[in-house]
């Protein structure tokens, strides 16, 4: 489980990254991928996952004007 | 069809890719077939209906442009409207006439039957030509994003987009899909849970607990709607329609009209234009502004359906209109000064009125608004926050911050932190789209209902 939450810290890192280096949202996109690997593979709780994905992704938006 | 069924979500891109494939020419085919499949999967039992509505408002319309005289255009109105009123009021209030029937309520009648009949009803005005191609015709009415519940499309807007050969693909209709999906399963579903549980017992509710659902509704129903919407809107788009939009930020509204210029759009346009001006509109005495407008309201609370408490909600509503245009008539600067108080103001009249339309009777409504002032004590609000959960609230608060944060088009070019913004977020709506088909909780839409 400890995996799980390092990924998401590893991905809110990198959506966090990408507001300045167009790299660090590729790399965020493996992580996040790896992260939802990680939780299937753990067993993470469905709920758990969700705000392990919600929570970079609002760290990839804030603050508002980011255009997907 | 519920848009999160996988015969849905699974086979919206298939059709969207054969869309593009196919002869400008021949597309409609296509949109037709899958439109009337979606809706015999969904409800085959409602399709003859579906079908017999597209014949006769087509061949009423036809009548009605061939008529030479305004007595045989009007006997052709009243036909349509005859038969799409009629076919509405027996399969949705024969059982409020005590009628002892249990009908199944069709899918989507509510919205086709009104969208049929706007449609005669634009023809008799002369402000638009009949439609003499029977395809294009049926897949106005019956195409599928919008066919189970909205918007209501207006025939001027819908049917040249279908004909039209050199349309072109939308693709911000991905976003709005995305929107759409977030909204419903990560938002208003979660919502639903703990709403469900307080208004199945309201008697048992402590006031945090009623006063929480209470709110909590009317985001899940803003949700759970402006969802479906946006879902219909993303689809359309993909297949080259732009479809009206629906919502406009609702809880933002300042005021009572404001609010009604900001939710379920297309409805609130079809009741201006068809019964608001034609009964004379507000340009007229007070009296009879005050009638109109309550033939409005208490006309939509019955729409939505039969039973008393809609009527009411729809009552409320009429009556606190009808308030709010008194005090501006006299003149009282009954307004708080700032933007927030009067959102707020605003906000709290629509839930108190939102009570109304959730409770199960006006008697169940009763309830909660008393349970409202009891039981304000420490252990409730404990109670209350361990009811809900703080992972629910969690996603609640993070998914609607995801959706403000979210842009509202994709017109501008997509930066690459939007592109893993929307990745995680489709990341997440996959997952409790799975989760809810894995543990068979997927709710169907509210509207569906209608």
């Amino acid at each position: 489980m400890i995996f799980v939450y390092l990924l998401t810290a590893l991905t809110v890192l990198l959506a966090l990254a990408a507001h300045r280096w167009p790299v660090a949202a590729a790399l965020g996109m493996a992580a996040g991928a790896a992260l939802l690997l990680a939780a299937l593979v753990v067993g993470t709780p469905t709920r758990t996952l969700l705000l392990c994905l919600l929570v970079p992704c609002v760290a990839a938006l804030w603050p508002k004007g980011g255009r997907p | 069809m519920n848009f999160t069924a996988p015969a849905f979500v699974l086979g919206l891109p298939l059709v969207i890719a054969l869309h593009w494939v196919m002869p400008p020419r021949w597309r409609w085919v296509l949109l037709l077939a899958v439109s009337l499949g979606f809706y015999a999967l969904g409800s085959a039992q409602a399709f003859p209906l579906l079908m017999g509505i597209t014949l006769g408002t087509y061949a009423a319309a036809l009548f009605i442009a061939k008529s030479k005289t305004q007595t045989a255009k009007r006997i052709w109105l009243i036909c349509a409207a005859v038969l799409c009123l009629g076919c509405l009021g027996v399969f949705k209030y024969a059982g409020l006439f005590g009628a002892g029937t249990s009908l199944l309520l069709p899918a989507g009648i509510s919205f086709y039957t009104f969208q049929t009949l706007g449609y005669v009803i634009d023809v008799y005005r002369g402000r638009l030509a009949p439609e003499r191609h029977l395809g294009y015709y049926a897949l106005f009415v019956s195409f599928f994003p919008q066919l189970v519940a909205g918007p209501i499309e207006r025939s001027i807007a819908l049917l040249p987009q279908l004909r039209d050969p050199d349309s072109r693909m939308d693709a911000s209709g991905w976003l709005y899909i995305l929107r759409g999906f977030v909204k419903k399963l990560l938002l208003a579903d979660t919502a639903a849970v703990f709403v469900d549980a307080v208004y199945a017992a309201p008697s048992a509710a402590s006031g945090p607990a009623a006063l929480l659902a209470t709110v909590l509704f009317a985001w899940q129903i803003y949700w759970d709607f402006s969802g479906y919407s946006d879902i219909a809107v993303g689809a359309a788009a993909l297949v080259g329609v732009q479809l009206s939009r629906n919502f406009d930020h609702p809880y933002r509204a300042a005021s009572l009209r404001d609010f009604w210029h900001r939710w379920h759009i297309s409805l609130t346009r079809w009741f201006t234009d068809y019964v608001y001006i034609p009964l004379g509109g507000s340009r007229c005495g007070a009296v009879r502004l005050a009638v109109n407008t309550m033939v409005i309201f208490l006309l939509s609370g019955l729409w939505h359906g039969a039973a008393l408490h809609f009527v009411v909600w729809g009552g409320v509503h009429g009556v606190l209109l009808l308030a709010e245009r008194l005090l501006d008539r006299l003149g009282h600067d009954r307004r708080p000064a700032s933007l927030f108080a009067q959102r707020a103001v605003t906000f709290a009249l629509v839930c108190a009125a939102w009570v109304f339309f959730r409770a199960g009777s006006v008697s169940d409504a009763r309830m909660i608004f008393s349970r409202l002032f009891t039981g304000w004590t420490l252990p409730a609000l404990h109670t209350t926050a361990l009811t809900l959960g703080v992972q629910p609230a969690a996603q609640l608060v993070l998914g609607a911050l995801c959706l403000h944060l979210l842009p509202e088009d994709s017109s501008d070019t997509p930066t690459p932190r939007g592109v893993l913004a929307f990745c995680l977020l489709t990341l997440a709506a996959a997952t409790a789209w799975f989760a809810a088909l894995h543990a068979g909780t997927a709710n169907a839409f509210i509207y569906f209902q209608f």
